[in-house]
């Protein structure tokens, strides 16, 4: 489970603070398949740079599985990245110059997972992703949507409980989008947790939550009865 | 086979930085090798230099009021210590082409300080002998086993050459002895009015030594003027003086900017490989792994330097070489030398990567 009590991100911008963050509740289950929506600069994207604890947040208290991440040390906020949660982004942040294989093997090299080990978890993922054929390729010679599984898989590679996707269909054209889009919705199915952020109401109605983030603060957050 | 190609294809995968990297690191060995080739030259000369010294040394400047045989007389009854005409003193030598300062031993009581490569010192027979150094030696006619000199007209055996493995502090010297010299040679002595003798020894030198040299200079030319100084040991090194006559500076101002350089080219290093870096970080790869990662990736570019750098100190060995060789100091230097080198490498991706706020824009 994860919490947001009073959370507030203050940017210092050459120094002009910029409030990103505005005292955020927000409370989101195992298993939740969320959107989290709003225009540019609205705040999202820090909410979700706060969730994968790659930024620090300047008030309030951010709590995983019950653990407040406030007074861990960084060392801690590692592990919490290498195990907990798994990053999808837009332009899908691999390494250009290793192989798919190499890709999805990183973060269990990071981990220090057993060759033997690593082999198998890959192999399960390769095939629930559907990229065999592409496995020993470096991501120039692959397109969007083969760059995308890649990265989902590298994702789903350490096993982790929370998927937070940042516009993960963004780069990608409709019927590729939305084959990605349907990898995620199976992956939640799975029991994951996964947040996406988009500014696509199509996309958006596809998940069981939608949160809608204006100038920092949530103005709304409702539950898509159909989908529930 | 296959691990090296795998590192190689890692290092290069952004060829650019790689190699200004490498050329950086060779040319920062190079200025070592050369700083350590210009050091050893000179230490080797110095300790050369050292070596030659007596313990004891009275340094006489002798004019003499007339052309006279003065230096004929100067070592009768001297019983101790060795006489020695040092500087002012040249001889014509035609395979040469010109004249060039020559020592003559004038008199030989303790065991003369001049290494020798083969052969022996002149003296032992009354016939011309001569000793050269390696330089000279190469000028020499040789007829049969034999090299020759033509001295002032006159030919001389060369019986020994005198040097060093280590330097070339005795390669131009011409060493005579006052009982093998021919008649032109000692025709030139005698048209001297003007010597430099030294009168040494490791014992002490006793009073009644330089008396008898001083009476004997006087009863050949009585308005003769000596000038003499006793010079105690002179073992103080001079290596200092030796070395700022030498390139050194040169090479460590050219260490210096290499380091600079590479400093410059590890920043182009990380803007390019920052996207790697804030990926690994992502995935919870922790500073200190980054930082291990990134030496690895340095410490092997700096070995393939090495490499590159052997290849090439091959090919210059064959042509000469860089006059270093390998011992346990120089290896030491060198890996100081280069540790450095990679320190100052590392310094600004290490304070990049240690920047954690940043990092993850470059996703």
């Amino acid at each position: 489970m994860i919490e947001i009590i009073n959370v507030s991100k203050v940017y210092d911008s050459s120094g002009i603070l910029v409030k990103a963050l505005d005292h955020v509740h927000l409370t989101i289950k195992d298993g939740e398949f969320i959107a989290i929506m709003g225009p540019s600069g609205s705040g999202k994207s820090t909410l979700l740079n706060i969730l994968g604890c790659i930024l620090d947040y300047s008030e309030g208290h951010y709590l995983i599985n019950g653990k407040d991440t406030l007074g861990l040390s960084r060392k801690d906020i590692e592990q919490i990245r290498k195990s907990e949660i798994g990053f999808i982004y837009q332009h899908f942040a691999l390494m250009d110059y290793y192989t798919a294989y190499e890709n999805i093997e990183l973060p269990l090299l990071i981990n220090n997972v057993k060759k033997s080990s690593r082999v198998s978890k890959i192999n399960e993922v390769v095939k629930l992703l559907g990229i065999e054929d592409v496995i020993n390729k470096k991501p120039a010679k692959m397109s969007g949507g083969q760059q995308q599984r890649v990265a989902i898989a590298r994702a789903l590679v350490m096993d982790a409980n929370i998927i937070l996707a940042d516009e993960p269909t963004g780069a990608l054209d409709q019927k590729t989008g939305g084959e990605v889009l349907n990898l995620l919705k199976d992956i939640n199915k799975t029991g994951k947790t996964v947040i996406i952020v988009t500014h696509d109401t199509k996309i958006a109605s596809m998940t069981n939550r939608i949160i809608t983030i204006n100038d920092g603060k949530i103005t709304n957050d409702s539950y898509n009865e159909l989908l529930k | 086979m296959v691990i090296c190609m795998k590192i190689l294809k890692r290092l290069f995968r952004y060829k650019l930085t790689a190699i200004f990297m490498i050329i950086g690191q060779v040319i920062v060995l190079f200025t070592i090798f050369g700083a350590l080739g210009v050091y050893n030259k000179a230490y080797n000369k110095e300790n050369d230099r050292l070596r030659s010294l007596y313990k004891n040394v009275i340094q006489m400047q002798i004019t003499a009021s007339k052309k006279t045989d003065v230096i004929f007389g100067i070592s009768n009854d001297v019983d101790k210590g060795n006489l020695i005409i040092k500087q002012k003193f040249s001889v014509a030598i035609l395979e040469l082409g010109k004249a060039y300062l020559c020592e003559v031993i004038l008199k030989d009581n303790e065991s003369l300080k001049y290494p020798l490569l083969s052969g022996r010192l002149p003296g032992k027979e009354k016939s011309n002998e001569v000793a050269v150094g390696k330089n000279k030696a190469k000028a020499a006619i040789k007829q049969g086993d034999d090299l020759f000199l033509t001295i002032e007209g006159e030919k001389y055996k060369i019986v020994g050459i005198i040097g060093s493995e280590v330097s070339d502090y005795w390669d131009d010297k011409l060493l005579l002895h006052m009982d093998s010299m021919g008649d032109s040679v000692k025709k030139a002595l005698a048209n001297q009015v003007l010597y430099a003798v030294e009168l040494c020894s490791d014992s002490d030198i006793e009073e009644k030594i330089y008396s008898t040299v001083y009476g004997n200079i006087k009863s050949y030319d009585g308005d003769s003027s000596i000038e003499a100084v006793k010079v105690n040991s002179d073992k103080d090194s001079v290596l200092e003086q030796t070395l700022a006559k030498e390139n050194l500076k040169i090479n460590v101002i050219a260490y210096c900017f290499c380091i600079l350089n590479c400093m410059v080219v590890s920043e182009f290093w990380i803007l390019q490989r920052r996207k790697e870096y804030a990926i690994k970080k992502l995935l919870g790869m922790s500073d200190i792994r980054l930082i291990i990662d990134m030496m690895r990736e340095i410490i092997e570019i700096s070995l393939l330097s090495c490499c590159v750098f052997l290849v090439i100190y091959m090919v210059i060995g064959i042509c000469g070489g860089l006059g270093v060789s390998i011992t346990l100091r120089n290896i030491l230097l060198v890996v100081g030398a280069e540790f450095i080198a990679v320190l100052g490498t590392m310094i600004y991706p290490m304070y990049k990567v240690l920047k954690n706020k940043e990092s993850f824009k470059y996703i």
